[in-house]
């Protein structure tokens, strides 16, 4: 195509100090799929919300058809013919396929109880189907239809609206191999309706399938754009590195040479529509790190081993004995606590202090024998973990809501270290803590295998993995694709096998 | 660190200031509108404090539910059944052939506890379905009261108990004194005490308030969340179900309907409770519901309508309500300094 559609030029955003954005240039031709990519932390979700009007830009220039526009709120975005299509869109569940797609805009009269014509509707959304075709039944309500025909019904209710700039927010993460399929062949229609397309994801093969070209953001700053035909392009192990960079940053402690003896074990390990046949021998002093996407089933394994989620199949053993556990009760008596990804919801109680939240998982240690609790005995242990894990607060009856997100997360660290267990799974123990909290949150992981815990960290972000752990594994959809010590493993491998399940190409 | 000590002093006893402030101010007033009616008597004292307590012991079991997140809208209900239950086991003949203990049959006393177990078994039906289950708590709780209200028709179709009252000693509940105190109040003081040291000073306490505050991360922290709800519910029932028949003791006569005007006062008290403490506390339900029986009884002295009491204190209920709303520390905060922010990217 001949002119560019929407162009973003020097874009920058700051949050709290932290530059999320450092100068991005982006740029969109009519009628193309153009691929975003970048591992966790990269900037690409905050350059889309900046698009479609959540978030304000601090400064750069957005140009729509050769004219400069402002984005300061959802509406702007919409009035501009941009429209955001997240993986799981809201909808009422009880309507119909076709009164989704015109919630809200049923009628061009006005008034208090203006008449919606149903038979109208329906015809208009039949003249939509017939300019996009897609196998889709929109008279079904919206709740007995599968996510991929949500998510075509969404991409239907932005078309109606006339928008030409689409933003698919990680698509397919949730859908099954057939169903990415028909969301293709939807893509396809639209490339040929000149309507141009952001496609975000996080698995590489897809973008060989239906992209033009590809977009690298690292770090806030586009890296490189390529065109998905190029042969440099085709070597996915380039575009890997690309997406990492070729220096590791040094905010990981040194690793230790001696580890104990084994400590915990898994064989076989299995939660069925999650993952399977995970086994593993960890040492104590050991840190095993599993890396995999969202929706890889690394998140589901935490809550497993922790007996959250009941396993279905599968032996956990402790020192060579066999464990049942079945709830996080079981599994915090038998001497294994997890730190949660998920702080806000699964870590900590919002409205309580601080002491509250660090004694709440080993209230024994502080009580006497009929339960009372003895508050200065709590008071000296509290302060005592707060003080090793450099907590800045203003004392620790504060707030938890009122900590930032790297002290709200030593203060559930330090919940774990409370409970004086053996066996440490930190959940993406970095999500949402900035770069200094980051290097402190490491050394204390660091200092507890040194302590002699056994200590595995699930994360999605590859670098932590890499940097920080002994032993590392890959799921990718819920398989094992690579299993081995992290001295024997290249970074890029590592990512490679968590965003294709380690098909490489060429 | 340093306003450490000022931090937990002003949070621990402003709340408990404001209250006295607010329950001396009504004694003032009363005492001076009213001295000629007597309101400062010991006597008038004594039958204020009896009154609180059956509503302040309803009060108290629901500061649990309220505690642990949810809402309970059977334990008036169950409250009917248990008091019918205890009216009909007293009227038995295995009754006047027990002992005496004291001036009571010693079969007076499984007939209470069968009362209140009866009421107990309901609130574990309520807890299991509401914590295992995870049934909504209203909706369930509306249920499960009803089925037990309907139970309590059974004994007798509806009708009045009039049998053993006067003669088991069963009244002694209410009558016993103890050093002229009479025993509901030290039955009221007792339970409120124990649970005074098990919510606000116990590690039990801790867990009712994790489930109360977030569910997930209690379960994630180890706390038996699901045990925590069900037996919340029956601690509920079964204090309800002890203030039932301390309300059929009263009033000599088995009562299909005892307890059937317990709903609002108890949520008053813990909302009232709520409003000045932040959070559901035993303290403030005491004080709640003292608050609420000091109005009773001044309007009852000045001889206004009875039903005028229900309105005025469901209007200071709505009014707690309004006011636990409103974020006063965050209006402080705006005029010095801007709130915290916390950015999740």
């Amino acid at each position: 195509m001949e002119t560019t559609k929407l162009r973003m030029q020097g874009i920058q955003k700051e949050f709290a100090g932290i530059k999320a954005l450092d100068g991005v240039n982006f740029e969109l031709q009519h009628g193309e799929v153009h691929a975003l990519l970048g591992i966790n932390g990269a900037g690409k979700s905050t350059l889309i919300k900046i698009l479609s009007g959540v978030y304000k830009k601090d400064a750069g220039l957005i140009q729509l058809d050769g004219k400069s526009i402002e984005i300061n709120n959802p509406q702007d975005a919409i009035n501009n013919g941009i429209a955001t299509v997240y993986q799981d869109p809201q909808m009422i569940p009880s309507f119909t396929g076709y009164e989704n797609i015109y919630l809200g805009t049923e009628t061009e009269k006005k008034g208090l109880f203006p008449r919606i014509n149903k038979r109208k509707i329906r015809k208009k959304a039949e003249a939509l189907l017939e300019r996009f075709p897609v196998n889709i039944d929109l008279t079904q309500p919206v709740s007995e239809l599968s996510a991929v025909e949500k998510e075509i019904i969404a991409v239907l209710r932005a078309l109606s609206k006339e928008m030409t700039v689409l933003i698919l927010d990680e698509p397919t993460s949730i859908l099954t191999e057939t169903e990415t399929e028909v969301l293709f062949r939807l893509i396809h229609v639209l490339k040929e309706r000149n309507v141009a397309i952001i496609y975000i994801t996080h698995r590489l093969e897809e973008i060989y399938q239906i992209a033009d070209r590809l977009t690298i953001l690292r770090n806030g700053n586009n890296v490189a754009t390529l065109s998905t035909n190029d042969d440099e392009t085709k070597n996915h192990l380039a575009v890997a590195e690309l997406m990492i960079g070729k220096k590791l940053d040094k905010i990981y402690p040194e690793k230790s040479a001696s580890v104990g003896n084994e400590f915990f074990t898994a064989d076989n390990f299995a939660l069925e529509g999650s993952f399977q046949n995970i086994s593993f021998k960890l040492h104590r002093g050991e840190i095993l790190g599993i890396f995999g996407l969202v929706g890889s089933g690394v998140e589901e394994l935490g809550k497993s081993l922790f007996g959250v989620i009941p396993k279905t199949s599968g032996i956990i053993r402790m020192n060579g004995e066999e464990l049942s556990i079945n709830s996080a009760s079981e599994a915090i008596h038998n001497g294994i606590f997890l730190v949660p990804g998920d702080r806000r919801h699964e870590g900590q109680i919002n409205d309580e202090p601080i002491y509250f939240n660090v004694s709440l998982s080993n209230l024994k240690r502080i009580s006497d024998a009929t339960g009372l609790i003895q508050h200065k005995k709590e008071k000296r242990f509290v302060q005592e973990l707060a003080d090793q894990v450099q907590l800045a607060a203003r004392s620790i009856s504060q707030e938890v809501s009122l900590l930032s997100g790297g002290n709200q997360q030593k203060v559930v660290i330090s919940k774990g270290l409370f409970t004086e267990s053996q066996v440490y799974i930190f959940a993406e123990p970095t999500v949402g803590v900035d770069v200094g909290a980051k290097t402190g949150i490491y050394h204390l992981i660091r200092k507890l295998a040194e302590q002699g815990k056994a200590i595995i960290i699930i994360s999605s972000d590859c670098e932590e993995v890499f940097g920080m752990c002994d032993q590392a594994m890959v799921l990718y959809k819920g398989r094992v694709t690579l299993q081995k010590s992290v001295h024997e493993c290249r970074l890029e491998e590592m990512l490679l096998c968590g965003v294709t399940g380690g098909k490489t190409s060429e | 660190m340093n306003d450490k000590k000022g931090m937990i002093f002003s949070d621990t006893f402003k709340p408990i200031i404001i209250f006295i402030m607010m329950i001396v101010l009504m004694f003032i007033l009363f005492s001076f509108f009213e001295y000629d009616k007597g309101f400062l008597t010991s006597r008038n004292m004594r039958m204020l404090f009896t009154h609180m307590s059956i509503s302040a012991i309803t009060a108290l079991g629901l500061t649990y539910v309220i505690a642990v997140g949810h809402f309970d809208m059977s334990f008036y209900l169950v409250g009917c059944l248990a008091a019918m239950t205890t009216s009909y086991l007293n009227k038995t003949d295995l009754m006047m052939n027990s002992f005496m203990l004291g001036n009571i049959h010693a079969f007076v006393i499984p007939a209470v506890f069968a009362g209140i177990a009866v009421g107990c078994l309901w609130g574990l039906i309520s807890g299991i379905a509401v914590g295992i289950y995870k049934l909504d708590d209203m909706v369930t709780t509306i249920g499960t009261g009803f089925i037990a209200f309907g139970m309590a028709y059974f004994y007798t179709k509806g009708s009045f108990i009039y049998d053993n009252f006067l003669s088991s000693g069963i009244t002694e509940i209410n009558d016993a004194k103890w050093f002229t105190i009479p025993f509901p109040i030290i039955l009221m003081v007792g339970l409120y005490c124990i649970s005074f040291f098990i919510l606000s000073r116990s590690k039990y306490g801790r867990c009712f308030y994790a489930t109360g505050s977030n569910k997930v991360a209690a379960v994630f922290s180890g706390v038996r969340v699901k045990t925590y709800i069900i037996v919340a519910f029956i601690i509920c029932a079964g204090f309800t179900s002890l203030a039932a028949i301390m309300t059929t003791a009263a009033q000599g006569v088995g009562n299909v309907k005892a307890s059937l005007n317990f709903l609002m006062p108890a949520y008053a008290a813990v909302y009232i409770g709520i409003a000045v403490f932040k959070k559901p506390t035993v303290i403030g339900t005491f004080f709640g519901a003292l608050f609420s029986a000091i109005m009773l009884n001044g309007f009852t002295l000045m001889a206004l309508p009875f039903y005028l009491g229900d309105l005025i204190i469901a209007a200071a209920m709505i009014i707690a309500i309004i006011a636990s709303k409103i974020d006063w520390a965050s209006i402080k905060r705006k005029k010095s300094v801007p709130a915290p922010t916390i950015h999740a990217n």
